[in-house]
């Protein structure tokens, strides 16, 4: 990161230069009217340092920049930045003071501090900084800021800025998984057991010999017992596309950071992250979707590219409460195509984001919400009297609004992480694999 | 009286929040600064002390004495950006006149010595003190440079001005001339070089 100090910087005379002169010419002066060769001792020291001090002076301000790590490092793990000072002149720095501002989510290690050095002629030095991430995100750290001090402490530097940049902290992924079949898939390829028999690994049963059942599909010991051309049934592997939908159009709770208590955005982000990774380590396509007042998408694909890009699209996650309205028609249905299983991580704190499941869910969309203002929910809140009485007519209306979406057809499970879906995701099936009644 | 308690407990939050800003500061200082503050402190103590009179150190007024020179000094340790030290060096100066004229103090060359000393430390530290933040991790090299300028300065200093003074002291016919005709010359060189400095700024 370059410096931005212009080359017009400028040195000002401080506090103790006018004292020295003061002190020498107030002592001359009484020494001369007195007659007195005492004062005259008394004023030398300042004079001689006056004039060794200013036989040379700076001219440039001193130089300062950032550098910081290009990788992202992991929620909680440590990160390292490096202010570097210089001293373009070719007179030295008594002294040469270096601030950092950054953000709290980083721990730096007396980054809160001022680092104070000399610099000879031409010299340059390094701060280094390290410290714990505590939260995902993208963290600034900058800008970062110096002055400096020459001449015996009589001339002192204008302040030299220079912007810095951001630390990329990637969040934590806790444990999930998810064992369940998925309820619909999208092409015979991939791991996922489906209701379908099919070509596929998971034996289903054993059955009788029929017209276009290949002969590697015998199953020569039942067919020796019974006398009777038996083959191995199986279930067909396919793959899915599954799209994480992320509800931040409110934040509640205070994040503590990977050491402390979650916030529902912080939660959020880690449940996409874990189920992303997951998915994706399957083999599957994840797609990510944000729900905010600036809603963002990240496409469908999958991989170990994939994974990195979702993360590096995560740690743009913020919390957009009162920064700006939701979108008018939610998510538009046409983004998530039908086969996909649509997990939407919601604290469901608006009757937006209800409204928004219910359309996915009436689009013919397979939704699960997954509810991420956990014990939040239950945390009582000292107040007046009315409080808990407010509180209490809040999660009526919410456990109402939940009773809703399951009205409709979307599942509803709290965040915990591995396994949370596993149960939707069983009924989900076992609904998706049962015949389904047309009316004429 | 019902007035009062509202305004007194206003009073008395502000003295615990003001007392509470004191020792987050205290606990955020770093020794370097401390230590050059200390040593500014310590220096004006002793500029002050040299320039009382020997018979008021000497007397029953030294504690009345260091009741007002130990505030005065600690004052150049606590606010050394501000007019403070000046004032305490003028201070020092106006003593110093005060014991040899009002007292009749000798000037001893030794005395002469050691109170230029204590007023460049003084000066010297709090230059420093006044530019660095209090709670600044500081290298050992600063310390070590302001150590050995202050020195140095002081070591040719002394060389040039006590010699200077024994040597007129010895010319008891010049005594009269010399100090003007030096004071002078000095003043006029010293005029001359920030004239010098400040066109080339």
């Amino acid at each position: 990161m370059p410096d931005d100090t212009t080359p017009a910087e400028s040195w000002a005379p401080t506090r103790a230069l006018g004292r020295a002169v003061l002190l020498t010419g107030l002592l001359i002066l009484l020494g001369v009217l007195l007659g007195r060769l005492d004062l005259v001792a008394l004023a030398t020291p300042f004079a001689l340092s006056v004039a060794w001090a200013l036989r040379r002076k700076p001219t440039r301000a001193p130089t300062v920049d950032i550098a910081l790590p290009a990788e992202a490092a992991a929620e909680g793990r440590d990160v390292d930045a490096v202010v570097r000072v210089g001293n373009p002149n070719p007179v030295g720095f008594d002294l040469a003071v270096a601030r950092l501002v950054h953000s709290p989510w980083l721990r730096l290690a007396h980054g809160d501090r001022p680092y104070g050095m000399d610099l000879s002629p031409g010299e340059r030095s390094e701060i280094a900084l390290a410290g714990a991430a505590l939260r995902w995100g993208h963290h600034a750290v900058g800008p970062a800021l110096v002055y400096a001090v020459a001449c015996d402490g009589l001339l002192l530097s204008t302040v030299a800025v220079t912007t810095g940049g951001d630390v990329r902290v990637h969040p934590v992924m806790p444990p999930f998984r998810a064992d369940e079949t998925m309820p619909r898939s999208s092409a015979l390829v991939g791991i996922h057991r489906s209701r379908r028999p099919g070509e596929g690994g998971e034996l289903a049963g054993v059955r009788r010999y029929g017209p276009g059942d290949k002969l590697r599909r015998v199953d020569w010991r039942v067919t020796l017992r019974t006398r009777e051309l038996h083959v191995a049934h199986t279930l067909s592997d396919r793959d899915a596309e599954v799209v994480v939908l992320l509800d931040v159009l409110h934040e509640a709770g205070r994040s503590g950071g990977i050491h402390g208590a979650a916030s529902v955005v912080d939660t959020t982000v880690r449940a996409a992250a874990a189920i992303a990774e997951y998915y994706l380590r399957q083999g599957d396509r994840v797609a990510m979707l944000e729900y905010s007042g600036h809603p963002r998408h990240l496409r469908a694909a999958s991989g170990r590219a994939q994974l990195q890009a979702a993360v590096e699209w995560l740690m743009h996650t913020r919390s957009t409460a009162g920064a700006g309205d939701p979108p008018v028609f939610g998510i538009e249905p046409h983004l998530i195509p039908g086969s996909a299983l649509v997990v939407v991580l919601t604290p469901m704190l608006g009757p937006q984001s209800a409204d928004m499941i219910a359309t996915l869910a009436r689009a013919g969309r397979v939704v699960v919400a997954v509810d991420t203002l956990g014990e939040l929910a239950r945390r009582p809140i000292n107040g007046s009297q009315w409080t808990n009485l407010a509180q209490r007519l809040w999660r009526l209306e919410r456990n109402n609004t939940i009773g809703q979406l399951r009205e409709v057809g979307v599942p509803v499970a709290a965040w915990a992480g591995a396994g949370t879906l596993d149960e939707v995701l069983r009924d989900m099936t076992r609904m998706a694999a049962a015949p389904r009644l047309g009316v004429r | 009286m019902s007035g009062l308690g509202p305004d007194l407990r206003t009073a008395l939050g502000g003295i615990r929040s003001w007392v509470l800003y004191l020792v987050s500061r205290a606990r955020r200082t770093t020794p370097g600064p401390a230590l050059v503050r200390l040593v500014a402190a310590a220096a004006a103590l002793g500029a002050l002390a040299l320039a009382v009179p020997a018979d008021v150190l000497s007397s029953s007024e030294l504690p009345r004495t260091a009741v007002i020179l130990l505030p005065a000094a600690l004052a150049v340790g606590l606010f050394p950006r501000t007019r403070w030290v000046s004032l305490v060096a003028v201070c020092a100066i106006g003593g110093w006149l005060v014991s040899t004229i009002g007292f009749g103090d000798p000037v001893h060359v030794g005395r002469v010595g050691l109170l230029a000393s204590a007023l460049y430390v003084m000066h010297a530290a709090a230059a420093l003190a006044a530019v660095l933040p209090y709670d600044c991790l500081l290298a050992s090299g600063v310390l070590f440079r302001l150590a050995v300028r202050v020195c140095g300065v002081l070591g040719v200093s002394l060389v040039v001005g006590l010699g200077g003074m024994s040597f007129a002291g010895q010319l008891p016919q010049a005594r009269s001339v010399v100090g003007p005709i030096v004071g002078s010359i000095v003043a006029a060189s010293l005029a001359g070089l920030l004239a010098w400095h400040l066109r080339r700024r």
